[in-house]
């Protein structure tokens, strides 16, 4: 069986935390980026096929691993500190995080043994590395392979500027006030304040 | 500025700057405003995106700009403050239950109009400010 390469993105939010169809064109972006090896410390896809999947609760993310064979899961989507805020329901398994909660599922309920030696898993939401109890932590103490996350305190803001994209700069205001995104363009999730950095668990 | 706009095109174009400092000295033109938008209550039960402000701990926030009187900030509708000069530079002062939670400074020439929006996404307990224009109901200082 091949390499599996999965990029998932979650429910979009309402209200002030709308963020529209930008988390899939992120994840488009960077299904695109994958396959021509063009974002920095993600492993080739060698070919591979790159899968873009809607996530919106646990469940949906299990399925999504279930396959197996997975060497790159990227996320993008709702996040904080320990948590993945994956779905907008307020049902069970809406969420990931470290323990059993009415809308948690805890880490522990993801299934092991789905990814391939070197595999790696990385988190384009707020916070997903920060601090000590990090989502990107917790998934890396569980799963055994490495996971990134973003160690920046803000959360986290979509741009369509490469280089923002890329962390190769810090964020500016006028990146902060940008809400007219050309569609089709491609788009970037990083933290909202700072360099973006992954802290590599 | 709808006054100006009922200006005719035969005008002369002395007269349509006359008019458009006058509108301008009528309508504030030379200040600018920041909408503070409202901040619900915490509730309780954990957060997640359909609970976004579940376990906030701080329940009411007050918004300090330079040194103007602190505003405390609403639960259910916006508040103005206006008569910001457009040239400075000013710092806004969060705080939340007495405790500074953010502050930041601020130029209007940052932006690309004079009406501001400071909001707050309770997900993330962070405050952005933005043009006030687009952002809808959340601040809804102009109604």
């Amino acid at each position: 069986m091949p390499r599996r390469f999965v990029i998932v993105y979650g429910d979009q939010g309402e209200g002030v935390h709308n963020a529209g169809l930008l988390f899939q064109w992120a994840a488009t972006t960077h299904k695109k980026e994958v396959i021509q090896n063009a974002f920095p410390g993600v492993p080739s896809s060698g070919g591979a096929t790159v899968e873009v999947l809607h996530v919106r609760s646990v469940a949906d993310l299990v399925r999504a691993m279930s396959a197996g064979n997975i060497a790159y899961l990227a996320y993008f989507g709702h996040s904080w500190d320990s948590y993945l805020f994956i779905g907008q329901a307020a049902t069970a398994g809406s969420n990931l995080g470290p323990t059993q909660a009415p809308t948690v599922t805890p880490v522990t309920g993801l299934p092991v043994g789905k990814f391939v030696q070197n595999a790696q898993i990385r988190l384009f939401g707020c916070r997903s590395g920060h601090g000590p109890r990090s989502i990107a932590g917790q998934l890396h103490n569980y799963l055994g392979i490495a996971v990134f996350g973003y160690e920046n305190s803000g959360g986290s803001l979509l741009t369509q500027d490469a280089s923002l994209g890329h962390g190769q700069r810090s964020v500016t205001q006028q990146d902060i006030n940008q809400s007219n995104f050309k569609r089709g363009a491609d788009t970037w999730l990083v933290p909202i304040n700072g360099t973006p950095k992954f802290r590599r668990f | 500025m709808s006054r100006v706009s009922q200006i005719t095109v035969g005008q002369t174009p002395a007269a349509l700057a006359l008019l458009m400092i006058l509108a301008q000295s009528l309508f504030g033109g030379d200040a600018g405003s920041v909408c503070v938008a409202p901040v619900e209550k915490p509730h309780a039960g954990g957060k997640s995106l359909a609970n976004p402000s579940g376990g906030n701990r701080v329940q009411s926030y007050t918004v300090q700009i330079d040194s103007r009187p602190p505003v405390q900030v609403p639960v259910e509708r916006s508040v103005a403050i206006g008569g910001i000069a457009l040239e400075a530079k000013h710092l806004i002062k969060i705080s939340g239950d007495g405790k500074s939670v953010a502050s930041f400074h601020f130029r209007f020439s940052d932006y690309t109009e004079h009406d501001l929006c400071l909001w707050f996404r309770p997900l993330y307990e962070t405050w952005s400010l933005t043009p006030a224009k687009g952002r809808g109901k959340t601040c809804a200082c102009s109604d």
